[in-house]
């Protein structure tokens, strides 16, 4: 085992993307365009070219990657994901119990359609000559998908609540503090729980070609995450309220949850405190966010292998991935959206920049597997639903 | 003259990478070299990648094996010289286009915006089930308790007297022919603020005491009566609830990247938007009240009273496009010079 991971180092394949901001804003325009034309159904097509652009601007070793997704698959996925849609609605409203029903079939389905989305996702990915592929099972679907999250939530809410309810006569104070503190101790075991169930399954049943990936995914290091996460998230709080006290805007914000009137002379600059809070909460979430992102994709990379020859790496860092984020989101806006099409790519080549893999890609000789794989409807379903396992 | 090009070949399904060489004819003559495999044949025999953009394509002979050029452009320029250039890359290209094709897209999100996103949620809210407006109402009036409304304070016996004029005025219109969704409903609560009005998804109508001191006069309680019905007779509670989810999987859509880490900043956009439409609605439910004013009085002077008297009250006048109603002064207009248009 020591002697694969030191050959492991011995060449680095850095990914690379050679897409043009300039050269897909035609692309991109032209399917809107097609598809405003078509009312929609040049959706499909666009969305293979599209993905054909990205994947095979994608360049690994000196070979592109290539999309294999045909467009009449995508456009019965979605008109059937469409039907599905408004007859999920329509019996929605039609009665309550419909909706739960219809709410209760849709989560029992979100593990299948998972396997289906991720194998389609897998198969429709071909990298010289070789597809990717998905052989995780369904009952492993249902178990790390289904089953372990509901668990988790259950054992979230009952310890934390239960001990509240138990202590809440007695002892009000212990009650209120176990509880946000038995609350926060089960949610970020319960998260990394959660998360590595499920990264481990879909990372353990990826598949180039014969060849494994596997990754042994340690508990611990997702509830350190999920905790320097939480941490984050208390100290911008601190700050917050630190803040508030030192322009002396506490009367506005202590008016506002008591819903006691505000002084008219103070409407505008409270206005305006409202609106500041708002940006900073938003760019709390936002830091958050991408710094959980940031974290676990490059642990789970750093434990993914493919057949014990080649390692994955990715260097993300936080500063880098904000600063995408927020130039993105800029572009975007004073773009009207028209400048999509540049943070697409923008994205694309920083995804690249910072992924590479380890190991000599060279000598290992994969064939491929000799599947069908013309079936977009769950792939389909999935997309409208947005069901996003969202691992990394 | 023929033109050779180095790269690598590879088997069907297999990813082993072999050094080839190949030759392409001024004809259109391809001839692979390699110790793998080798092959002639003419151009037209073999499948090409699509052309997208300036991606180097690859070529799949007939045998099932791939050549990739170690030099895409050389490649490319010389499969764009012998086979016709499809009309999709032209388009793609055609500056114009791309230009006309961007205005285009800017002016369907907008009628989108102003005129399709409107008439959808219209359309849906009144699809949807009485069932949830009902329940809407009765949380948006426990919402009210929490938010610091109380009983009134009016005499019993006032209240009484305005349910009853209430109970004319909704006769009376359903006697022209107004139809609502919701049988409306009044109520009375007290508040610290200043005078307020509003309507509830279930066509209940809230008066603040302040309201109906302020509004003494006789029309002018009338008018403010009246506006809020034109919200529960246009459905805006519900049309307002669809409009924002529309308004919400827009944003998200176009800002989100797909780590949906962005989407937050959606809200921020959704929030601009429903302004927009808030301010329509005022227009609307003021509008309506104008018409039924007028088809009485000949006037819909009151409402726009009732308005100043209102203004006065108010310390800052938020401009309008940051607010959920319109600038008052200019509904005050609007209404003094208000002309049925039939």
């Amino acid at each position: 085992m020591t002697r694969t991971n030191t050959d492991l180092s011995n060449t680095q394949h850095s990914f690379n993307f050679h897409g043009n901001a300039t050269e897909f804003f035609g692309i991109w325009i032209v399917n809107i365009l097609l598809t405003i034309v078509t009312f929609g159904i040049y959706s499909a097509w666009a969305k293979v070219r599209t993905n054909n652009y990205f994947y095979g601007n994608t360049e690994l070793d000196g070979d592109r990657f290539e999309y294999l997704a045909k467009p009449m698959q995508i456009l019965i996925g979605r008109i059937i994901a469409v039907v599905a849609l408004i007859a999920w609605t329509i019996l929605s409203g039609v009665h309550p119990v419909a909706a739960i029903a219809c709410g209760a079939l849709l989560t029992l389905a979100i593990p299948y359609l998972s396997v289906r989305n991720i194998r389609f996702d897998a198969r429709i990915t071909r990298f010289r000559n070789v597809r990717f592929n998905f052989e995780g099972s369904y009952s492993g679907a249902y178990l790390n998908i289904l089953a372990k999250p509901l668990a988790a939530y259950a054992i979230i809410i009952g310890s934390s609540m239960g001990f509240s309810a138990l202590l809440m006569e007695s002892n009000p104070a212990i009650a209120v503090i176990g509880g946000i503190l038995l609350f926060t101790l089960t949610g970020v075991f319960g998260y990394a729980w959660v998360m590595t169930g499920m990264a481990s399954y879909v990372v353990n049943g990826y598949r180039y070609g014969g060849k494994q990936f596997s990754a042994e995914l340690d508990m611990g290091e997702y509830a350190k995450i999920a905790a320097l996460a939480g941490a984050l998230f208390l100290g911008s709080m601190i700050l917050g309220f630190l803040i508030i006290l030192g322009f002396g805007m506490f009367d506005t914000i202590a008016s506002l949850f008591s819903g006691e009137p505000l002084d008219p002379t103070n409407q505008a600059s409270s206005f305006f405190a409202l609106f500041i809070g708002y940006i900073y909460m938003f760019f709390i979430g936002f830091v958050i966010a991408a710094f959980i992102k940031t974290r676990i994709r490059n642990y789970l990379f750093s434990k993914t292998q493919i057949d014990d020859k080649l390692q994955l790496v990715s260097n993300m860092t936080l500063g880098g991935y904000l600063s995408l984020i927020i130039t993105n989101l800029l572009i975007v806006v004073f773009t009207f959206g028209l400048g999509r099409a540049w943070t697409d790519i923008r994205r694309a080549q920083y995804m690249a920049s910072i992924t590479q893999v380890e190991g000599d890609l060279a000598l290992m000789s994969v064939r491929d597997h000799n599947q069908e794989t013309n079936n977009a409807i769950a792939d389909e379903m999935v997309d409208a639903f947005d069901i996003n396992l969202n691992i990394i | 003259m023929n033109e050779t090009i180095k790269g690598h070949l590879m088997a069907p399904q297999n990813s082993t990478k072999h050094a080839a060489e190949l030759t392409l004819g001024s004809n259109g003559y391809l001839i692979l070299k390699s110790e793998a495999h080798q092959h002639q044949c003419q151009l037209e025999e073999v499948t090409l990648s699509d052309a997208i953009g300036s991606m180097p394509r690859s070529i799949t002979f007939s045998t099932g094996w791939v050549f990739i050029s170690s030099d895409g452009n050389k490649l490319n320029s010389w499969l764009n010289s012998h086979c016709k250039t499809p009309l999709l890359v032209k388009l793609e290209r055609n500056l114009l286009l791309i230009f006309l094709a961007s205005i285009i897209t800017l002016l369907t999100a907008y009628g989108l915006y102003v005129y399709g996103v409107p008439k959808a949620a219209k359309f849906i809210a009144n699809q949807l089930p009485v069932e949830l407006s009902t329940e809407l109402g009765d949380q948006g009036l426990t919402m009210l308790n929490k938010m610091g409304f109380e009983e009134s304070k009016l005499e019993l016996q006032e209240r009484q007297k305005l349910r009853q004029r209430f109970d004319l005025l909704i006769e009376k219109l359903s006697n022209q022919g107004v139809e609502f969704k919701h049988r409306p409903k009044i109520e009375f609560r007290y508040a610290d603020g200043g005078a307020n009005a509003f309507a509830l998804a279930d066509g209940t109508i809230i008066l603040t005491d302040a309201m109906v001191k302020l509004a003494n006069e006789k029309m002018e309680l009338e008018g403010v009566i009246l506006h809020e019905l034109g919200h529960v007779h246009h459905n805006h509670v519900m049309t307002n609830m669809v409009q924002t989810a529309i308004l919400s999987i827009t944003a998200a859509m176009v800002i989100g990247d797909s780590s949906g880490i962005s989407d937050t900043l959606a809200s921020i956009a959704v929030l601009g938007g429903g302004l927009t439409y808030s301010r329509i609605h005022e227009n609307e439910a003021d509008n309506f009240a104008a018409h039924q004013l007028y088809s009485r009085l000949q006037s819909a002077a009151p409402l726009a009273d009732l308005f100043e008297k209102l203004q006065e009250q108010q310390a800052v006048d938020l401009p309008s496009w940051s607010s959920t109603h319109p600038a008052l002064s200019e509904r005050v207009d609007t209404l003094r010079s208000y002309k049925p248009s039939h």
